[in-house]
């Protein structure tokens, strides 16, 4: 029964005429849940300009009348339920919502297992950065614990590496400027942010190993390019030379035709 | 060499080469003025550079594909993956900005020596609309890259048409192929670029070479007086066509080749991102030779802006018909005009001075500054 409550506030999200990137202030939910709409207003989800309260609560947005805007064929589910969490996130976060059912945490019926709120906040939803990952481990596992190690490490390992992946990036794009060949490994820097993309999704299963394999792929990729790179850099000045060789040619051509008009 | 005989005889027998063969001889071995210099090689160095455009043109289209969903792509393919393919992009490229610079040094020796008067106002009239066949060469070839800046770029110039008073938007309509540049532009700039301008670009430098070999080149005396004979140009010190200037043709060709060859290896052109209607990039803007036009569309109506640079194209053509009908070829004897010229010339650069600075940020002596879409600077203040 909850499973099509969520199957109708899914569909009605996906309604053409569904509301999104509407302004907070004309919601009537915020009438009365004020404190949520002033955390909704501040979060990432809202300042994106793509959320609203009915993307997961289910209800009508505009609709003055409580019973209405409440009804079950609304597709209205209320406040979501610890087991059901994951999976309204899901709806647009799929890779974070695959990896966390694949990890130690996925299990609501262990007590004080956190959720995706837990971390991410339910209203103010605070943007997934790598530094929300120690932060988000130390309430929970305190000190020297495995776990908040574990939180450490990979945190570093993917600032690392997102820093790493940017001045390539930079790189890159100076280099392309030089040499516009090097548009060939556009789609080598892609995958590479597709892996970081992936390690950032793995994080939610736990499981360091994964992040690992995917920062791993990621910094093959980028030894392509640093390698294309620098072969291009080899090409500039053999490029350099070939223009002094070039003007060699033209000047002992252009004497041989002075020296042939001369004898005219 | 006998063998090359053997060649040209057999083919004399049948086909009776041999008058026409000696004509060509003649009219090479013609004495030109003695002020002939290395300025008269600009007009061989331009019909190099067009040899240039088409072979490397040629291969760019082997793989080029004229759609909005694949120009991009095949032109990344070209630099990245075709050997040598940069390098060909690179030259057609570099090719295209020294044509239209050589063709106006051009027009400025033509001018400056009288070569325009009475009896050559065809070569000049044909000259004139070469100029517009290389300029729509240059306007039609920058969208086909189909990147951010030459959709953007080809936006901004195709909107200037729209402005002429009841035809306009038809002109545009039929100039881009519907209401927005799209797939229909491209396709349409495409078969102009590699097809309908080569084809009049052929037809007017086949006339235009032709009226060169047929009259000559000018004396610099009055048109009143009757040109020098043969004779009397060798008693000036003229020398023959061939082969003392075609030697310094050569010469000419191959230090264009060098500067060209420089350019396309040192400064390959850029490509970026690909073309995105929903996406205007700041501070985009046309080629540079279409700058002056852009400008001046800032400072006056569109109505009228868009008539100004064709009334100085009606200008160059009515310069030997109308404008210009005094019998002295030498400048220093054409003060009026050619004082007016210089003014007109100085405005177009300065125009095209303030279109390049517009809505850019410049560091000069020390200090920034910010050009507004006027070309007007203002000093950026540090915030502390």
């Amino acid at each position: 029964m909850r499973q099509c409550g969520l199957a109708i506030a899914i569909a009605i999200v996906m309604l053409p005429g569904s509301v999104s990137s509407a302004d907070l202030d004309d919601v009537m939910c915020a009438i009365c849940h004020f404190e949520q709409a002033e955390d909704f207003a501040h979060s990432v989800h809202y300042l994106d300009g793509k959320m609203l309260c009915n993307d997961c609560h289910g209800g009508l947005l505009f609709e003055a009348d409580i019973d209405i805007a409440k009804a079950p064929e609304t597709g209205f589910i209320g406040r979501p339920k610890r087991e059901v969490v994951a999976s309204v996130c899901g709806q647009c976060h799929r890779g974070p919502e695959q990896f966390f059912s694949q990890g130690p945490h996925h299990d609501h019926n262990v007590p004080n297992n956190p959720t995706c709120i837990t971390c991410h906040q339910n209203h103010r939803v605070l943007e997934a950065t790598t530094a929300l990952l120690y932060d988000a481990c130390v309430p929970c596992h305190i000190g020297d614990s495995p776990a908040a190690k574990l939180g450490v490490i990979v945190q570093s390992r993917l600032q690392i590496e997102n820093n790493k992946l940017a001045r390539t990036s930079d790189l890159l794009d100076s280099m392309r400027i030089i040499d516009p060949s090097l548009v060939r490994f556009d789609p080598v820097l892609g995958e590479a942010y597709a892996y970081i993309r992936e390690a950032d999704e793995q994080t939610h299963a736990m499981d360091v190993s994964w992040v690992e394999a995917s920062v791993n792929a990621s910094q093959e990729k980028q030894a392509q390019i640093l390698q294309g790179v620098a072969e291009s850099k080899r090409t500039e000045r053999l490029k350099k030379w070939a223009v002094v060789g070039v003007w060699i040619v033209v000047l002992i051509n252009i004497l041989l035709l002075r020296m042939k008009s001369q004898q005219l | 060499m006998r063998a090359l005989r053997a060649v040209w005889e057999w083919l004399d027998q049948r086909l009776g080469l041999a008058p026409g063969l000696q004509v060509i001889v003649n009219n090479l071995s013609k004495p030109l003025p003695p002020h002939v210099n290395w300025l008269f090689t600009l007009g061989a160095a331009l019909v190099f550079l067009l040899g240039i455009q088409i072979l490397t043109g040629a291969l760019l289209m082997v793989y080029y594909i004229p759609s909005a969903d694949q120009a991009h792509a095949s032109i990344e393919m070209i630099v990245s993956e075709v050997p040598l393919g940069w390098l060909i992009r690179s030259l057609h490229n570099w090719g295209s900005h020294l044509i239209v610079i050589i063709t106006l040094m051009h027009m400025v020796r033509v001018f400056v020596y009288g070569g325009y008067k009475k009896p050559r106002e065809v070569t000049w009239l044909i000259g004139v609309l070469l100029l517009g066949v290389i300029l729509l060469f240059g306007f039609t070839g920058y969208l086909l890259p189909w990147d951010q800046v030459s959709y953007w770029g080809t936006v901004v110039t195709t909107e200037a048409p729209a402005s002429i008073p009841f035809v306009g938007s038809l002109i545009r309509q039929l100039l881009i192929g519907g209401e927005e540049v799209g797939g229909a532009t491209l396709g349409r700039f495409f078969v102009a670029h590699v097809f309908l301008l080569p084809l009049a670009l052929f037809g007017l430098m086949g006339i235009h070479l032709f009226l060169i070999r047929y009259q000559g080149v000018s004396s610099l005396g009055r048109i009143d007086e009757p040109e020098p004979t043969s004779k009397e140009m060798r008693a000036q010190g003229g020398k023959s066509f061939f082969p003392y200037h075609v030697l310094k043709d050569i010469t000419t060709m191959y230090v264009i080749f060098g500067i060209l060859l420089t350019l396309s290896l040192l400064y390959p052109p850029f490509i970026g991102d690909p073309a995105d209607p929903l996406s205007t990039p700041p501070g985009i803007k046309p080629e540079w030779y279409f700058l002056p036009a852009y400008q001046l569309l800032k400072y006056v109506p569109d109505i009228i802006g868009v008539q100004i640079p064709l009334i100085l194209f009606l200008l160059l053509i009515l310069l030997p018909l109308v404008i210009d009908r005094s019998p002295e070829r030498r400048a220093r004897r054409r003060k009026r005009i050619v004082g007016g010229v210089v003014v007109i010339s100085v405005i177009v650069v300065l125009l095209g001075i303030l279109g390049h600075l517009s809505e850019s940020t410049q560091t000069w002596f020390g200090k920034e500054y910010y050009f507004d879409l006027m070309g007007m600077p203002h000093p950026l203040i540090e915030i502390k």
